[in-house]
This record gives C-alpha cells, sequence and structure tokens, in this order.
C-alpha cells in the first residue's frame, strides 16, 4: 500500500514515531546481542506467564489502564514572554529526565534517527505543527536480560495549546495507530537480522493518570522477539506517553520485555517532569 | 425592661444548662473515643498504633545519600525477582519507618542533586497473587543497624506479630504480623554490616485481620530462598523454614 506523503505528521509526532522505531531497532539489536540461555531461561516462563490475580495487601496499583483514555487536555502556563526557540530548549534541558531519576540505569547517548526513518514516520499523523524547539534526554536503561528496562524523555514546544492538542490527537485515532503499526512492522522486517525476528507488532492506546485531574496519553507497541532457531520467544512492550503542558509536550519512553514498564514508573517520571515544566519559566 | 430581666436571666441559665449539657456529652464522646482507642492499643488493624510506635521507639534513621548511590541497592534487589517471574509494579526510596507503617515508595526528587534517603523497595505481584516486597536500608554504621533490627522484629509494636529465628539465614528473623491493611505478612530480616534486609510476603487473600494457623509457611518459604539470593545471606541448608508460632 502507497502512503501518502501529502499527509505530513506534525514534528513532535514525527519525533515520536522516530523514537518508538530507534527503540525497536535498538531493542532487536540487543536481542541479538543476547545469550541465547538468557532467552532460553526466559522464553519458557514467558510463553506461560499468568496475569498475577488479585492482591492481598491493598490493590494501590492494579487499576487497568483504561481503554479509552480521556483526551489530554493541557494546564494553563502563564507565558511572561514571547516563545522562542532558545527558551524552549532552556526549558526542554531543564524538564527532561536525568540519570539521578533512575537509580540503577546508566546512560547512552540517543541513538541518531535516520532520514529514512524521519520519512518513514512522517506518513502517519495527523496535523503539521512546527515545533519551536525542545531536547531530549539520554536513554537510560537498567537490569540485564529479560529484566532489561530502559526510558527516556523529550520535551517539545510547539506555538500554544492548541497546536499541542491536535499534535497528540494522532492516539485516539484509528488510522493513526493502524499508519504507524504499518510502518512499525516494516521496519522491524528491516532491522531484523539472521539470529533476531521480529513480528507480530501491534499498537495500541494507553493512558495514564497524571496528578488528580490530569491525563497522558499515548501508544503502546507491542512486538514478539524471536531467537531464530529456537522456539525462544519474548514479548517486548514500547510505550510513548505524552503530557500536554500549555505550549509543550512532556514526553516518556519507556522499554521491557516480558511484560510493560509500571505503570507507577511511568506516572511519576511524567509527574516529575510536569513538575520541573512548573519550577522553569518557560 | 426591669420586668424582663427575671426571663433573661431565666433564658440565660436555660442557655447555659443547654450548653453544659452539651458541653457533658461532647465530653463523655471524647472520653469514650480515648478509651476505644486505648482499648484497641496495638491489636487494631488501623495505622494509628503502629506509627506511633515507631516514632516511639526512636528507630535510626537510615543515611542520607546522592542518588546516584541507591544505584547498587536497587541492582541487588532487582536480582531477587525476575520480570518473567512477577510483576514489579512500584519502588523507590524509603525511609526507615516502612517496616512498620508500610509506606509506599517515594517518587524520584524534582532537583535531581537532592540527597535521598540511603534504602530503597521494590514489589513484585507474584503469579499466585502475592505481594512481595524487598528492602535494603543503609545506616551509619553496623550498630545503627543491629538497633534497627532489634526495634524492627520486636513483637510489640505490631498487630497480632509472632517471631522465630529464621532457619536458613544465619541470624536472620521471620516475623509474622498484620500489615496496616490488616494482611497476614511474613516479614524476614537481617543486618549485615550497616545494611538492614527486609523480606516481606503478603499471601494472596489473607486480609480478613487474622493470620490462620499455617498459612503463611509457604510465604516464609518463599522468602527464605529470595533471601538466600542477596549478597551476604550465608544461607545453610535447612530442611524447613521457620514460621514463627
Amino acid at each position: 500500500m502507497r502512503f501518502r506523503p501529502e499527509r505530513p505528521a506534525s514534528a513532535a509526532g514525527r519525533r515520536r514515531a522516530t523514537a518508538v522505531l530507534l527503540a525497536l531497532a535498538a531493542t532487536a539489536s540487543i536481542a541479538g546481542g543476547c545469550g541465547k540461555g538468557e532467552f532460553r531461561a526466559g522464553a519458557s516462563t514467558a510463553a506461560s506467564r499468568t496475569v498475577p490475580p488479585g492482591p492481598s495487601r491493598v490493590p494501590r496499583e492494579r487499576a487497568p489502564r483504561r481503554r479509552q483514555p480521556p483526551q489530554a487536555k493541557g494546564v494553563s502556563v502563564p507565558l511572561p514572554l514571547p516563545l522562542n526557540a532558545s527558551r524552549a530548549v532552556a526549558f526542554a534541558r531543564a524538564v527532561t529526565l536525568h540519570l539521578a531519576d533512575l537509580p540503577g540505569a546508566v546512560s547512552t547517548p540517543k541513538s541518531k534517527s535516520s532520514a529514512a526513518q524521519e520519512r518513514e514516520a512522517a506518513r502517519c499523523g495527523g496535523r503539521t505543527t512546527v515545533a519551536l524547539g525542545g531536547g531530549s534526554s539520554p536513554d537510560f536503561h537498567r537490569g540485564a536480560g529479560l529484566n532489561r528496562e530502559s526510558f527516556s524523555s523529550s520535551v517539545q514546544v510547539l506555538g500554544d495549546a492548541t497546536a499541542v492538542r491536535g499534535d497528540l490527537a494522532y492516539a485516539s485515532s484509528h488510522a493513526g495507530l493502524a499508519c504507524y503499526a504499518k510502518i512499525l512492522g516494516k521496519s522491524l522486517g528491516d532491522e531484523q537480522d539472521t539470529h533476531v525476528r521480529v513480528r507480530g507488532v501491534r499498537v495500541g492506546r494507553i493512558g495514564v493518570a497524571v496528578g488528580p485531574s490530569e491525563q497522558a496519553s499515548g501508544i503502546r507497541v507491542t512486538a514478539d522477539v524471536a531467537i531464530v532457531g529456537t522456539r525462544v520467544q519474548v514479548r517486548l512492550f514500547i510505550d510513548a506517553l505524552s503530557l500536554p503542558y500549555g505550549p509543550a509536550e512532556l514526553d516518556v519512553y519507556s522499554t521491557s520485555f516480558v511484560q510493560p514498564a509500571p505503570e507507577r514508573t511511568e506516572r511519576e517520571l511524567l509527574e516529575l517532569l510536569r513538575e520541573r515544566a512548573q519550577l522553569q519559566k518557560l | 425592661m426591669s420586668e424582663q430581666r427575671p426571663d433573661r436571666a431565666a433564658a440565660r441559665g436555660r442557655r447555659g444548662r443547654r450548653r453544659n449539657v452539651r458541653l457533658g456529652v461532647l465530653l463523655v464522646i471524647l472520653a469514650a473515643a480515648v478509651a476505644v482507642l486505648i482499648l484497641r492499643g496495638g491489636n487494631g488493624s488501623d495505622r494509628s498504633p503502629a506509627s506511633a510506635c515507631a516514632s516511639e521507639s526512636a528507630a535510626p534513621e537510615v543515611r542520607s545519600v546522592r542518588p546516584s548511590e541507591l544505584s547498587k541497592l536497587r541492582e541487588e534487589l532487582d536480582r531477587l525477582v525476575p520480570d518473567r517471574i512477577a510483576r514489579l509494579y512500584e519502588e523507590g526510596t524509603v525511609s526507615s519507618t516502612a517496616a512498620w507503617n508500610d509506606q509506599e515508595p517515594a517518587p524520584p526528587a524534582v532537583s535531581p542533586t537532592a540527597r535521598r534517603p540511603d534504602a530503597y523497595e521494590m514489589r513484585w505481584w507474584a503469579p499466585n497473587g502475592d505481594d512481595v516486597v524487598g528492602d535494603i536500608f543503609v545506616f551509619a554504621d553496623a550498630g545503627a543497624a543491629k538497633r534497627y533490627l532489634a526495634l524492627a522484629t520486636s513483637t510489640r509494636c505490631r498487630s497480632k506479630a509472632s517471631r522465630a529465628l529464621a532457619s536458613t539465614t544465619p541470624e536472620a528473623v521471620n516475623l509474622s504480623w498484620l500489615n496496616p491493611d490488616g494482611a497476614a505478612q511474613a516479614d524476614v530480616y537481617f543486618a549485615r554490616g550497616p545494611r538492614v534486609y527486609r523480606l516481606a510476603d503478603a499471601p494472596a487473600g489473607q486480609h480478613g485481620g487474622e493470620i490462620r494457623p499455617g498459612s503463611l509457611a509457604h510465604a516464609f518459604a518463599t522468602l527464605d530462598v529470595l533471601g538466600c539470593l542477596l549478597p551476604g545471606a550465608r544461607c545453610r541448608r535447612e530442611g524447613k523454614s521457620a514460621v514463627p508460632a
């Protein structure tokens, strides 16, 4: 199926999709580099893993993600000075995640996205929105083997809150999600090598409540990573969550195997970005 | 006007008596409430007895450290329960009172340079529904760790608590109690140098405010296995886990 280049993605949406592509690519290479023993050990249980039943202590964190997250609403943010690129960059630098935010993690520089990936990602999405500026954190990863998880963040400053809402609308569009799934599947087909196969790419909506009244929204990509020549197969999860903050988008990304990153961790990281944003004048 | 004075005085008197009656009723209610609190003591399933007791016992506080120093604690705990076995649902720093009040771990600090308590906790849902917790508390020295261990494993500050020496980990204490949510919980504590380790398992379906005989045996067996994965546990092989009576 031919994609329609006359429907360009928003700048932030394009960057978000690119981040997901990069995460998938990195994950595929990680899987390829991992010892087969680690995957063998995990796969047999991963395949038969059951969802934990109800808790005994108190179900603090058992609320499932909402199937239909409410539309993310922006907050009123005072803008005493006109927005410009340098202020957007400074804002992003002050707000994005630090190594200290994720105990046990090590940082790796953000992978450079290729022009081809940018073009691919640009084929999905909604409105055309030009970001004034922003920035992203390094990738922070921790754990080994199937316990490995990674987090990163980014901040994009757009023209105003309306532009942000429009930019995030992709997460509630069936067509947008289907488009992402198709492109991600194709991209993964290109990424896999003789040792690793990635298949069954699915994209769905997720929402995470942030604070008493705000809602971050985004997408969850799931895929099955298989080691060629074995029966080993593990599930891969990639979450891309965005929280509107006036004319800015606060984004958190997570990648993990076997099960998604804890919702509480994602929520805490989004709340952290928001608190830092409130302390930093935009 | 002078004729109205007796009425006014009478009215004032009635109002005064009513005020006295109301005050008396309030005092009675207050006294009853205080009596209930006193009588319930540490046997209730509410949070107040444990919290008050923890503060009264003046448990030593953990050190304060740079955030980067928390990494090694997290790495040790992360090895306990692989993701393919259980589901990690929350983690973060805790204070030393977590042994009693079961507080949730704290999120990252807004300032990335802020010093943090040198104690880390991770919580998992096991496939069988058990709520499994691992903590490492780091104190200024081994003496403070031992004092903390003694206080944390005391049965006095806990509801329906009993203790026994663990069979697999030297100098470890197995503790059964009703946690602040009224759920039966198995804890294993041991100290190594300035560190105190706690592993906890609150089995599924046991939050009825009672600890049934033998109901925590499986939880203690699980904790014995997990505890031996911690550095310095120096476990010995024993047949059965020690379950407090």
